[in-house]
């Protein structure tokens, strides 16, 4: 699940959202694991 | 967490709330004067839980409904009341609310500022040998040690002492902690006594 959220948030830009710290704790963990920070979108 | 995801440049703003409170009630707000603090004083009151949004009001006070000083050490029964939190459950009569404040079921502290830090569920406080641990620092200071990736800590009753911190770890898939190292990482940040047993299915 954090995989598909972390793609979401690259391929749309998303810039904002909210959710709960278990969320955002397994998407810390993916970020962390892949060693890189959420890539910025260059979109428009 | 908010460190982990400051050092990948995504900035945290932290929202406390629940259900009852439809969903958000306090929030810390950046302002000139917190801009003025040292670095690790913003980063306390960016995880803290922060100032009462517009619209609620906020109190911690004692078993009678006595409210505590705002002194950011004594810590209370954190109640909250307003427009948008609860005043009753659904098809339930009994009567929820105490003079018209909402009992959130946390202990919190509050600073001459408003901060509002929560000290732990009142029904999760670990009491041993008479004194009381809070699960939510060992928990949230547990998630900072590097190769965990989940904590929770959990009371459980000790011949001696009455009750005894148990922390229980998912480590990380790669460079997993250990108890060892938990342990090495939590001394010094928490009084010894606190120190909890560590328990993990897939750990050493």
């Amino acid at each position: 699940m954090p995989q598909s959220i972390a793609e979401l948030i690259e391929a749309e830009g998303v810039t904002v959202a909210a959710g709960v710290p278990t969320l955002y704790a397994k998407l810390l963990q993916h970020f962390e694991t892949q060693g890189r920070a959420p890539a910025r979108s260059s979109g428009s | 967490m908010i460190e982990g995801f400051e050092r990948l440049g995504v900035s945290v703003k932290h929202v406390w709330g629940m259900t009852e409170t439809s969903p958000c009630g306090t929030s810390p707000q950046p302002s000139r004067a917190t801009a003025t603090l040292s670095r690790q004083h913003q980063l306390r009151r960016k995880i803290s839980q922060g100032q009462p949004i517009y619209g609620v009001d906020v109190k911690i006070a004692d078993e009678r409904g006595n409210e505590i000083p705002r002194d950011g050490t004594s810590s209370g029964r954190f109640m909250v009341r307003g427009p948008w939190v609860i005043s009753g459950y659904y098809r339930d009569d009994k009567p929820l609310l105490e003079d018209g404040w909402f009992n959130t079921g946390d202990l919190a502290t509050i600073d001459a500022d408003n901060y509002i830090q929560l000290t732990d569920r009142a029904k999760d406080v670990i009491k041993s040998g008479g004194e009381w641990i809070s699960s939510i620092d060992v928990e949230n200071l547990a998630m900072g040690c590097p190769g965990v990736a989940e904590a929770a800590v959990i009371g459980h009753s000790h011949p001696q002492w009455e009750e005894r911190p148990l922390l229980v770890v998912v480590p990380t898939a790669s460079n997993a902690a250990t108890a060892r190292s938990i342990i090495a990482f939590l001394e010094g940040k928490i009084a010894k006594w606190w120190i909890p047993t560590i328990s993990s299915s897939s750990m050493r």
